[in-house]
């Protein structure tokens, strides 16, 4: 565990709020669409994480050994994206019978995107992602303090 | 009585003094610092991880080393305890107190050097 152990981390804290945010983007893109390769209207895709141990060397391990806290858990850990998923939620129906998916009483399947909802996530991921940036600057400086010894 | 001066003894007394009590007590916590970095890093990287619980290190002073404790911050619906001004205001405390040990690492040196060279004068 070095100072490199940590910016690998941040590093992937970047690449899973990306991702997020990918999928962010690709939500409001679609908030209106109504047809898909699976058919029916776009539905919400949103990713889920978990934390992935970072790998001890033997002699961190032995150094630690009672250190760690009592119930098993590895302290330090990267994050992971697992998957997307998509949202159960139904689609909301619109009437509009001049639209060309309209059903036969003039009902549209329109995806189940709320654009606030999205705007909301969009910022929290964002500021995840500058707070991972802040990190890796701050790594970096220290790193370079220790070029200076 | 004179008191007899050991050649050999005064030149370990002096390597001990000079050479590797501060810069193994600085070294030790420098190797903290990096390792509470490593800490906080993780904490912000998995601030939306759900049932992520975020530890802090901190130094056990009776026990002369750093031990895992979890930051006594409330649990968020998703089971995730990361309170991200708390860590970035750990993050600032970290670098600073890391840059002021490496700082007083490169002054032992820079005293050292200045023994070695002022000495020959």
């Amino acid at each position: 565990m070095n100072l490199f152990t940590s910016l690998d981390i941040s590093s992937s804290g970047l690449t899973a709020q990306r991702y997020k945010m990918n999928l962010i983007s690709s939500n409001i893109a679609n908030a209106t669409t109504t047809r898909t390769p699976a058919g029916g209207p776009y539905r919400r895709q949103d990713a889920t994480f978990a934390a992935r141990p970072v790998q001890l060397s033997f002699d961190e391990m032995l150094k630690s050994y009672g250190a760690q806290p009592m119930f098993g858990a590895q302290p330090v850990n990267k994050v992971e994206v697992i998957g997307t998923f998509t949202d159960p939620r139904q689609p909301n129906l619109v009437y509009d019978p001049s639209h060309p998916d309209a059903d036969a009483n003039g009902v549209v399947a329109m995806p189940n995107i709320s654009p606030i909802e999205e705007m909301g996530n969009l910022l929290s991921t964002l500021r995840a992602y500058e707070a991972n940036l802040t990190v890796v600057s701050t790594t970096k400086d220290m790193i370079r303090n220790t070029l200076k010894i | 009585m004179p008191i007899k001066i050991d050649a050999e003894n005064t030149t370990q007394i002096i390597q001990r003094r000079l050479f590797d009590q501060p810069f193994l007590t600085l070294e030790d916590r420098i190797d903290y610092r990096a390792r509470r970095q490593s800490l906080i890093s993780s904490n912000i990287a998995n601030i939306n991880t759900p049932n992520y619980r975020a530890f802090d290190l901190i130094m056990n002073e009776k026990l002369q080393r750093p031990e895992f404790v979890p930051t006594p911050t409330s649990v968020k619906n998703d089971g995730n305890s990361v309170d991200l001004d708390l860590e970035m205001s750990k993050l600032t405390e970290n670098q600073l107190m890391f840059t002021t040990l490496t700082m007083s690492l490169s002054k032992r040196f820079e005293q050292l050097r200045s023994v070695i060279a002022e000495g020959r004068k």
